[in-house]
């Protein structure tokens, strides 16, 4: 791709930034569109098909599926036609026989699984396993998180909640981290509108077409410029999770360590009421940035993400990672790091509150599984490509890495052969295991490929052999063959030849 | 003054700021607008087959075999093992994959035939008088109809056709993109479905017409051009002697268009619809001879031009245009109908008053109360004067309005919709491959050919899921406030 790049520098005039605004946008509207090369510093690129990018963004084209609980109260069987039925799963057979329940049909129906693309299924919540402590990355991009229980020269034990104890091949593994435990939840919510205040309706009208944050079955719902704040005691470290839902576009900001319950108008913010520093997390359709909100100084911005990939989603799941004393806040999309902010001019927010504001002109927004604990400051490494991981990798929390073949993990110790002797490693002090890669066997089955979504924000693949109000059995190179417990499941995606 | 944190940023800054993030919005929405499909939609195929809709949105393709109060509305999906048979309680409507019409005779006696409960009937007037209307229908039956349940009968001229009914597939369409860019438009389910791009065809659009369709979008800003007359069916050409729309939900703007001139704004119609309804009914007559173009929704008039300059359109061709970005439009239920006649389109047949009016082929009217029907006259009172009206004269005649009564209708109380238009509203008895039976309330008894039935639509006062809505939507009433 020919690439032009325009230096500018920021500071140049409105007149030249409408001008070539304008410009680049009708440039982009009839050029063709390939991938975006992004080089630093405070600059405006301009590629030669009129992408325009600014302030060193971060450009997230691709995320990981990750199940963000609908809500609704059926099924849904999709058709690789795009035809699809809502209904509830009664069962699959070994023979690849859907079977569906439809209100309206007097009869279960039976559908052959051929052309079925996927079955969204209608689980509760996301569900807390505070028993787990480690997170397994496999080479084909699923990943569970579970209890480590053993590991030897072909498998890593694991258990489970939702299928319970696992031998998964080592030969399928990427990594394994291990996970702290999970420091106390200190809000979970929301569970109904009390302790939550709404935003005053002058504030909102500010806005724009004021409107109001409904609750309704764990979840708040506003599709009109509203406001709604709570004091979660947002630690000085801290994680902070929700799940967006959004219908058309999104436009919502959200307030972090603010210690005002009312909304405040960047615009108007030297003429509102005294308020103590916050962060502003804006969050658009395609666009996020995070603002150092203070009263009295200027606007600032630590740096934008454009994640084109939310364009063809319509949820995900935030995790916001917080440490006040380094200064930063890290930002996780459906589980992947998207954009670490360090603020230099020192941590902004004063408050531990957080406030959640449909910016208006937007679409419908819901917000669900707001979950607040302290964090321990740790962010997982991104493990080496398969191409480099000849031998097995350990990393500990210190930081020092150790280098060599996992002979075994047992009795709460690891031992990693490293050239001519054998180390012993305590449990309590691994951090990360990245696996060397290895072949991976195929599976011996005549069942359906699927891609498992489990309503934890987990991913397992394998063959379908059966499904039951009971179990869904899968056999995978990962584990052999496995039951899962259904309610455990919110979506199968089939894969097709 | 502590360095950069008391750096005042000027406001032509703050201002490049919000563009600049305006601008990123608009372009990754570009950028994105090709995939704007939500999850968890998958790649989607072909669909082949009847089209059985549910009222929740979720739809399946395969082949009608049975629809009655035994046995329900049955399906046969090649993915099924076996036909599956459906309750209609919610059933939206059922479109047929192989309707076909009947010949129709091109001489006179051709009518438009309109009824108070929202019917509407092409076919042959065959006799009427005070107290029935007998008339064959397009789609084959004899229909007698107490005359208390016509709203109007339009006699059409003897050149009346229909030049084009669908869509049913993007034959004979062009589709193109916008100066090199990509064109989104596609053909499904009845649909033309437009993201970006133009669509056009040619047709033989020389002289007066009606063009009519249902357009989709959720948009509430111009996002869908339409060119009538235009010789050029690749891209929008101001360039062409024609004419212009550009439509949002609620709003219409004309544009004249003439070679070797720029566009002239001709105005802005306000489109009635208050609901904003994503989904609207667009009607627009054409009358070469009094250079006017009269443009309805949902059957009301929004507004009526007349091109003082004289009728410049040359051009045979439509063309359309998603000129929103990543907003789709729907394109549905078109028809293009083509008079060469003199008479006046029946543009305002919905506003009642409290007298019959009869329109003359001079375009006269008279208003007054239509007594009787007498070797081949119609008795009109107005005033003192009584007016006997050779049948020959009349183009149209507009009924008062009866007592007004709605029932609360069942999910078998279904509307059937005909090819080259056409639909009335009946208590489904039997569907079957050779025929479909059911008792109307205006009709009495009914029985046609059901390859002539070309959509029916079930539980007709139930609300429809949004025309756009896709996979589960777990917002609900919320989202509709």
């Amino acid at each position: 791709m020919n690439l032009e790049l325009l230096r500018m520098n920021k500071y140049f005039s409105q007149r030249a930034v409408l001008s070539l605004t304008a410009m680049l946008i009708a440039a982009s509207c009839v050029s063709g569109f390939s991938a975006l090369i992004i080089r630093g510093g405070q600059q405006i690129q301009v590629q030669g098909n009129g992408v325009l990018m600014f302030n060193q963004p971060t450009v997230v084209n691709e995320l990981p599926d990750v199940a963000v609980p609908s809500g609704s109260t059926t099924d849904a069987l999709l058709f690789s036609n795009g035809d699809f039925l809502y209904g509830k799963l009664v069962s699959i057979d070994p023979q690849r026989s859907v079977r569906w329940q439809h209100p309206d049909a007097r009869q279960p129906i039976d559908f052959k699984s051929t052309n079925v693309t996927q079955i969204d299924l209608s689980n509760g919540r996301r569900t807390l396993e505070e028993s787990n402590n480690c997170k397994i990355d496999f080479i084909n991009n699923d990943g569970i998180k579970a209890s480590l229980i053993s590991c030897d020269k072909d498998n890593v034990v694991v258990d489970t909640a939702y299928a319970g104890r696992l031998k998964l091949s080592r030969a399928t593994l990427e990594s394994l981290v291990m996970v702290p435990p999970l420091q106390p939840v200190l809000f979970e919510g929301p569970t109904g509108i009390e302790g939550w205040t709404p935003g005053k309706a002058a504030a909102a009208a500010a806005m724009g077409d004021a409107g109001e944050w409904k609750y309704r079955n764990g979840a708040f719902y506003a599709n009109k410029a509203a406001s709604i704040a709570r004091d979660v005691h947002l630690p000085d470290t801290a994680q902070i999770e929700f799940d967006l839902v959004w219908k058309d576009v999104l436009n919502v900001a959200i307030a972090l360590y603010t210690d005002s319950l009312q909304p405040v108008s960047l615009a108007a913010k030297e003429s509102a009421p005294d308020f103590g520093g916050f962060y502003s997390f804006q969050v658009h359709s395609s666009y996020m940035q995070m603002m150092p909100i203070k009263k009295n100084d200027p606007l600032r911005e630590l740096g934008g993400i454009a994640v084109p990939a939310l364009m063809k989603r319509d949820r995900a799941h935030f995790d916001l990672r917080v440490s006040k004393q380094d200064r930063k806040i890290a930002l996780l999309i459906n589980g992947l790091l998207v954009k670490e902010w360090i603020d230099s001019e020192g941590f902004a927010g004063k408050g531990t509150m957080m406030r959640f504001v449909h910016q208006g002109q937007g679409g419908a927004v819901k917000i669900s599984n707001i979950r607040v604990r302290p964090w321990d400051g740790q962010l997982e490494e991104a493990s080496p490509t398969q191409a480099h991981r000849v031998n097995d990798s350990v990393r500990l929390a210190d930081g020092s890495r150790l280098t060599g073949t996992i002979e075994k993990i047992a009795d709460g110790k690891l031992a990693i052969a490293t050239g001519t002797s054998t180390i012993q490693v305590a449990l309590s002090k691994l951090r990360q295991i990245d696996f060397a890669s290895q072949n991976v066997p195929a599976a011996q089955t005549n069942s359906q490929p699927v891609r498992v979504l489990l309503t934890p924000g987990y991913t397992v693949s394998g063959y379908l052999e059966s499904w039951t109000a009971d179990a869904m059995t899968l056999k995978s190179p990962e584990f052999g063959e496995a039951k899962f417990d259904p309610k455990a499941v919110s979506r199968l995606q089939f894969a097709h030849d | 003054m502590r360095g950069r944190r008391n750096i005042q940023i000027p406001s032509s800054e703050k201002n490049f700021k919000r563009l600049a993030r305006a601008s990123m919005f608009i372009l990754c929405a570009i950028l994105s607008y090709a995939a704007f499909a939500k999850q968890p939609s998958a790649a989607v195929g072909p669909a082949a087959g009847d089209l059985l809709q549910f009222l929740d949105g979720s739809a399946l393709h395969g082949q009608i075999t049975a629809m009655n109060t035994n046995t329900g509305v049955v399906l046969q999906d090649s993915d099924a093992t076996q036909p599956i048979a459906f309750q209609p309680v919610h059933v939206d409507f059922v479109r047929f994959a192989t309707a076909q019409a009947l010949p129709t005779s091109a001489e006179a006696g051709n009518c438009n035939f309109k009824f108070f409960n929202g019917d509407e009937v092409f076919g042959v007037l065959n006799s009427l008088n005070d107290q029935q209307l007998e008339l064959t229908a397009w789609f084959g039956s004899v229909l007698k109809i107490p005359r208390a349940a016509v709203q109007s009968i339009t006699f059409l001229s003897r050149g009346y056709r229909v030049v084009y009914e669908g869509p049913t597939d993007l034959d004979g369409w062009t589709v193109s993109g916008v100066q090199g860019g990509p064109s989104n438009w596609s053909y499904r389910d009845g649909a033309f479905i437009g993201a970006s791009g133009t669509l056009g065809r040619k047709f033989d659009l020389t002289n007066s017409c009606t063009v009519e369709f249902d357009m989709t979008t959720k948009a509430n800003y111009q996002n869908l051009m339409l060119s009538l007359f235009t010789d050029t069916v690749d891209r929008l050409d101001f360039g062409n002697d024609g004419y212009i729309f550009t439509f949002s939900q609620e709003s219409a703007q004309l544009r004249r268009a003439q070679r070797g001139l720029a566009p002239v704004d001709m105005g802005n119609a306000i489109l009635p619809n208050p609901d904003k309804k994503e989904r609207l009914h667009i009607t627009i007559h054409v009358n070469r001879e009094d250079s006017t173009i009269t443009l309805m929704a949902d059957n009301k008039v929004a507004k009526r031009w007349k091109d003082n300059s004289g009728f410049t359109g040359k051009g045979g061709g439509i063309l359309f245009e998603n000129i929103g970005g990543s907003e789709p439009v729907r394109i549905t239920n078109m028809r293009i109908s083509s008079w060469f006649g003199r008479f006046e389109p029946d543009t305002n047949p919905l506003v009642q008053t409290n007298a019959d009016s009869i329109l003359f082929a001079n375009r006269d009217r008279a208003v007054g109360k239509i007594e009787a029907f007498n070797n081949g006259a119609v008795k009109l009172v107005t005033g003192t004067n009584h007016l006997d009206i050779p049948m020959q004269r009349v183009r149209q005649i507009t009924f008062t309005p009866g007592p007004n009564s709605h029932e609360q209708r069942g999910p078998w109380e279904v509307r059937a919709y005909f090819l080259r238009g056409g639909m009335i509203s009946f208590r489904l008895g039997n569907w079957d491959k050779n025929s479909v039976s059911g008792q109307s309330g205006v009709f009495g008894p009914l029985s046609f050919r059901t390859q002539t039935v070309r959509q029916m639509e079930f539980n007709l006062d139930k609300q429809r899921a949004k025309a756009l809505a896709a996979l589960p939507d777990e917002f609900g009433a919320v989202a509709d406030e």
